[in-house]
């Protein structure tokens, strides 16, 4: 075979078939890394950060076997292929399995937890002296290709990959075991309603993850040194690897096994070229990057993954409840609270001096971890983004600040820059992040991160200024103070470390917070309440890419004068901090602390192996046990403690009214206070202007495919009035409520609001107009207390202002104030007082009914929608709730529109009904009438001879073919007996 | 609970409740169905219908009460084990893999037997013969079908699992009536001739009557009435007072329907 050199047309850039050959060779690799990554995606739905560790574990075996033990090669390999069968039981048995219904983020924490834990297993095997020996070969032959010689790894690798590939493709394609594995991924009730065992194929599924990820990691171990992994030194697959095969994967949308692989061959050839043509470092990593974001934004069906994957989003967070309000303020405790916080202060201010010289730098590794733990804390704990990126902002800000001192610059003046670098950059980062959710973010942001960490470190133009590497200039003096002294840069940390959490805890007590801590619980019903959610997001990456900067300036200064950690980019250290902040507890600054105690100072006092185990396992059980971490321990510690301390104080129970008579019995229900029956009595006069109509929606269509949901439907609502919509299933009533509030663009029609055309404005502006409106399901925030979601509405008329409350500036506090008052209000005219400080979640389903109307009160909307408010309550909530809607509507004056299934309800409640059918409104008027229409009798009931006599109605409402099309638009809907 | 013949039901659902978290969706229900009944549950959206099915076919773990499949109690069986037991269920919505083949659909409602090749094949001929339109589409991607095509995809796995109860949710949900008059003829014709018992959840009071002898009717969880389809479609006021609201109360309605 000749050599062959390809040159791209008019550059420079070469493509030598030598390069091509080896790349092709990496890429093999690549792409069953990236099949088993797929596979793993497919079965949980979870990128597995544990693949790497999984294979590493299990190649390990094979030098300590034939090795140290003297066993022959095939048998070493069997025994390595068992154990990746075991491992991949377990992870599924103790792990996978157990997460099935748990958010997605948290499996794919899990993943990394196991990652760790089986590195450090691995680290565990008997391996004295295997790095003088080369990993064992079965054979050895070499092929010449032109100038390339090929040896036995090679050619393994050659051999082997293609026909593991062919084989796995087989399994998934062709055999009931895959069929399983694939449709239970699709559909899971439908997979078991088949008859699929679905905890056995999930098992299964996993070893095979494991086989492939054992054969990689073997092939790519073939004739490398045979020292493995040593804990400190991540060996095996790292971030980096997984990002490239990650990035095959989201070209194969995560979905076409063929695809995937090719693409993972393909990235290797791209490395391969590009490492010949190119001397910059970096440059591969941003293609991976590239590749990943531009799957992400161009393929249609990973965009819906990515967009669908905050439906379940981060709800580890869990609750944590305030202290009671009357305990708090009791003297004693608070008393205790000040002599705790002040102990501890007292402690870790001394701690040095009572350590030792050589421990003073861990202290400050330490507490800059929990600086760069805040970071994570507003991004991931209250915006809800997780980003695996962190390090990308401690090291861009350690790079610039060092540059900067490097030119002259004064310290204080270099912290600036560095931070103004990290916010730049988080906003980079954060804009993508806008459209991209859930695990794929974390993805985008992990590929980033690795980008940069990359780049920079060998960025002359950051890095050297003349002669001199900003790496290496101690940073001597900061008001001037010594910094070469162990100690002082250790109060030095500490002090930032107080006033970054001072800052944080303002961000959680005020409208920054709120904002998005709402967009983190739910992001549409945010919207409603007129929160901007990429403000919100933006906001949260920027101040967290500032917190972040600031640990990465102080990081530098570490590493420069201390030379304590070399790995100043390692994007692993990103997975560190995440694990960090959700052992400790995502969403509290003592979370952070506790979290960089725990995983950067146990391995210290416990030695590396022990530390680095306990500290995974201790993430495992959190996420498995405690979603919420160990700081829910301590609080129910401190609730124990203060309860003791105040003594025998009965602290008022918020009443459980509606526990006891959800379940309602029919001999009851007849004498309960029966709104439905004496509807005339309460009935108001009808407004009277039936031209003053703050909504209208005119000739609205919306079509879902080839589905028409709503078609040519017009509706205005009266000031003042109660406006009913009813209609069978599938009838459009959501969908058109969609479009008013601004969630779905309409294919034709208008929206007014007030006279103004409100059709292109965005679901949060309309809310910030006054069009206030409630869900289906009634979700609101789950972890927010109840009056922090109404503050989250008060928003909309006293917006909070980044700086002021950062710093607790008087037109914060005043503006606090001013919304605590009213939020109190707000909990009283709902009359759930006794609720106020209990999270929405604890709520039953009639209550967070009530507090989403509540909302919008808060709002001060004047023109509320209310979907489906009595689905789901029981009889005599459902009763309650007519008197006490209109009671509402009176004190707002606002106009209600109102969707419902229960016809007798709104008979009673509304001045007037539309009537909706396949999307098209049959007919509108006085409740009362239509109740006695035969086109809504029928529309309700029908009667077997009319679904007998009328079949040539259908209207292709799901189909995929027949739009309705001449005359659909008025025709009578005879036919619609099945809806 | 009236419960029209003699000897042991074939379903007998005993004092179950069952809550998605915080909400509580069924009340100690308590239903049973007759070997080779005929029966439905009726009831407005949110009613409980479908969860109580999912509790039948084992979707769903009830947090109390019991259901028992010919006198066994299988509260604690998985799904698939059900589904060997004979409970079939078509789930609502479009119960198919999207991306699978027709074939493909229909060969995974064999798995449960899936080391009988002979019988696999007959199983999955006999479902084509019923609804032959299939047969013409094997190598199709299900997701591509009809509506109605997919329905009958769903239908077609699920006598493919040979059941001796057939669990048959929202049928009619998005079809157009000459579809679902097919399905709701091909689907009596089928259990008559295998003697298949159907539990039915529908909307469409005209589809559930056309296929049933006895009705269940739930109202926020709860049973609240039981009897003879035949004597409900007579109660035009009961319906009306359920679906529509009527001069008296549905309560009142129904505290005087012979329950």
């Amino acid at each position: 075979m000749v050599a062959l050199t390809f040159t791209v047309p008019f550059t420079h850039f070469d493509i030598p078939s030598e390069v091509v050959i080896l790349g092709l060779i990496t890429g093999l690799a690549y792409g069953l890394l990236a099949l088993g990554l797929t596979l793993a995606y497919r079965i949980a739905r979870v990128v597995n950060f544990a693949h790497g560790s999984i294979g590493a574990l299990c190649a390990l075996i094979v030098p300590v076997l034939v090795i140290q033990e003297g066993w022959p090669f095939w048998p070493s390999i069997v025994i390595a292929l068992l154990a990746a069968m075991v491992v991949g039981v377990l992870i599924d048995v103790l792990v996978m399995r157990r997460l099935l219904s748990a958010s997605r983020l948290v499996a794919m924490a899990a993943t990394i937890a196991i990652a760790n834990v089986l590195f450090i297993l691995s680290s565990f095997l008997p391996q004295v002296g295997l790095g003088y020996h080369r990993y064992p070969l079965p054979f050895n032959v070499s092929i010449h290709v032109g100038t390339l010689t090929l040896h036995t790894p090679e050619v393994l690798t050659l051999i082997t990959v293609p026909i593991i590939v062919v084989a796995l493709m087989y399994l998934l394609q062709r055999t009931y075991l895959g069929l399983a594995i694939r449709f239970s991924s699709d559909n899971l009730e439908a997979a078991q309603l088949a008859g699929v065992p679905a905890p056995r194929v999930s098992t299964i599924a996993w070893v095979l993850v494991s086989l492939t990820a054992a054969v990689g990691a073997i092939l790519t171990s073939l004739g490398q040194q045979a020292g493995g992994a040593s804990p400190g030194t991540n060996q095996g697959v790292g971030p980096e690897l997984l990002a490239v095969a990650l990035a095959a994967s989201m070209l194969g949308g995560l979905n076409k096994l063929p695809t995937v692989f090719g693409a993972g061959v393909m990235m290797g050839v791209a490395q391969s070229v590009l490492a010949w043509n190119t001397t910059q470092t970096g440059v591969f990593e941003l293609f991976v990057f590239a590749v990943i974001l531009v799957s992400l934004l161009v393929q249609k069906q990973l965009g819906r993954l990515a967009r669908g994957a905050s439906e379940s989003s981060w709800s580890l967070t869990g609750f944590l409840a305030p202290l009671d309000r009357t305990l708090a303020n009791h003297r004693r405790v608070r008393t205790a609270r000040r002599g705790l916080f002040a102990g501890l202060l007292v402690l870790a201010v001394l701690a040095p001096p009572a350590l030792g010289v050589g421990r003073q730098a861990v202290l400050a590794t330490v507490v800059i971890y929990a600086i760069i733990g805040l970071s994570s804390i507003v991004l991931t704990g209250f915006a809800g983004q997780i980003s695996i990126g962190q390090f990308a902002f401690v090291g861009v800000a350690a790079l610039v600040a060092g540059r900067l001192y490097v030119a002259g610059y004064p310290q204080w003046v270099t912290v600036l820059y560095g931070i103004g670098a990290g916010i730049l950059l988080a906003l980079a980062i954060g804009i993508p992040a806008l459209r991209v959710r859930g695990i794929f973010l974390a993805v985008v942001t992990l590929a980033f991160g690795i980008m940069v960490s990359v780049y920079l470190p060998d960025a002359g133009w950051l890095v050297k200024s003349g002669a001199t590497s900003t790496e290496v200039i101690p940073r001597s003096k900061l008001f001037g103070i010594a910094l070469q002294n162990g100690r002082n840069y250790y109060w030095l940390c500490l002090g930032f470390l107080l006033l970054t959490a001072l800052i944080v805890r303002r961000v959680q007590s005020t409208g920054i917070g709120r904002s998005m801590m709402a967009v983190r619980d739910n992001e549409s019903a945010a919207e409603a309440l007129s929160i901007n959610p990429r403000t919100v997001k933006l906001t949260a990456f920027a101040l967290s890419g500032a917190i972040a900067s600031l640990g990465g300036f102080l990081y530098g200064g570490l590493v420069v004068n201390f030379t304590h950690s070399p790995e100043l980019f390692f994007p692993g250290n990103s997975l560190t901090v995440l694990l960090m902040v959700i052992l400790g507890g995502v969403t509290t600054v003592s979370g952070a602390i506790i979290g960089a105690v725990w995983i950067v100072g146990a391995p210290y006092l416990l030695g590396l192996q022990w530390g680095l185990l306990t500290s995974s396992i201790g993430v495992l059980l959190v996420l498995l046990y405690r979603p919420g971490g160990v700081i829910t321990l301590l609080y129910d510690v401190r609730d124990r403690i203060a309860q003791r301390l105040v003594g025998p104080v009965t602290v008022p129970v918020a009443a459980d009214e509606d526990e006891d008579d959800v379940k309602i019995n029919e001999a009851v229900a007849p004498d309960a206070p029966a709104a439905i029956t004496n509807g005339d009595g309460a009935r108001r006069p009808a407004p009277s202007d039936p031209d003053d109509t703050p909504l209208v929606a005119e000739d609205i269509v919306v079509r879902f495919g080839g589905i028409t949901a709503v078609n040519h439907v017009s509706m205005s609502a009266r000031r003042g009035e109660i406006l009913g919509l009813v209609g069978p299933n599938g009838a459009g009533k959501t969908t058109l409520f969609e479009v008013m509030s601004g969630a779905v663009k309409p294919d034709q029609g208008r929206v007014y609001f007030e006279g103004i055309d409100i059709t292109k404005l965005p679901p949060e502006q309309r809310s910030q107009l006054g069009l206030g409106r409630t869900f289906q399901h009634a979700r609101l925030f789950p972890d927010l207390t109840l009056k922090d979601a109404f503050k989250v509405a008060l928003e909309r008329d006293e917006r909070s202002e980044l700086f002021p409350s950062l710093v607790g500036l008087p037109p914060s506090r005043s503006a606090e104030r001013r919304k605590d008052i009213r939020a109190d209000e707000v909990l009283d005219q709902m009359g759930l007082t006794a609720w106020g400080s209990r999270p929405v979640s604890d709520l039953s389903t009639g209550l967070r009914r009530l507090a989403e109307i509540g909302c919008v009160l808060a709002l001060n909307a004047n023109v509320m929608l209310l979907d489906e408010p009595t689905a789901g309550l029981s009889q005599r909530e459902a009763e309650a709730f007519v008197p006490q809607l209109r009671q509402i509507q009176a004190t707002l004056e606002s106009t209600v529109i109102v969707i419902s299934h229960d016809v007798p309800m709104m008979v009673d409640l509304v001045d007037r009904l539309y009537v909706l059918v396949g999307g098209e409104v049959i007919a509108m008027g006085d409740p009362r009438l239509l109740q006695s229409d035969p086109r809504v009798i029928e529309a309700y009931l029908g009667t077997a001879a009319a679904a007998a006599a009328d079949t040539n109605g259908s209207k292709g409402r799901k189909g995929r073919s027949r739009k309705t099309s001449a005359g659909g638009r008025g025709k009578k809907s005879e036919s619609m007996a099945d809806a | 609970m009236s419960s029209a013949r003699e000897g042991d039901p074939l379903l007998s659902v005993r004092g179950v409740s069952y809550a998605y978290g915080h909400l509580q969706v069924l009340f100690d229900v308590s239903i049973e169905v007759p070997e080779q009944g005929r029966v439905c549950l009726l009831g407005t959206n949110g009613a409980g219908k479908s969860t109580l099915l999912n509790v039948i076919s084992g979707l769903a773990r009830p947090t109390h009460g019991t259901v028992l499949f010919r006198g066994t109690d299988i509260t604690s069986l998985r799904p698939d084990e059900r589904v060997q037991a004979g409970i079939g269920h078509i789930a609502g919505g479009r119960a198919i893999f999207p991306t699978g083949t027709v074939y493909e659909n229909l060969k995974i409602g064999t798995y449960t037997f899936r080391r009988q090749p002979g019988l696999v094949k007959e199983r999955i001929e006999e479902a084509i013969d019923l609804f032959p339109v299939l047969g013409q589409r094997l190598e199709q991607k299900a997701g591509t079908l009809s509506g109605g095509e997919q329905q009958m995809v769903a239908l077609a796995r699920a006598f493919i699992t040979g059941p001796t109860l057939l669990l048959a949710d929202e049928l009619s949900l998005g079809l157009a009536p000459i579809i679902v008059q097919q399905v709701a003829a091909a689907i009596v014709e089928e259990i008559a001739k295998r003697g298949t018992t159907l539990l039915l959840v529908e909307q469409s009071l005209s589809v559930a009557f056309g296929m049933t002898d006895t009705a269940y009717f739930m109202e926020r969880g709860q049973i609240r009435f039981s009897g003879s389809t035949e004597e409900l479609s007579s109660r035009q006021d009961l319906l009306r007072s359920v679906f529509l609201g009527a001069d008296r109360g549905t309560s009142a309605v129904l505290a005087g329907s012979p329950s």
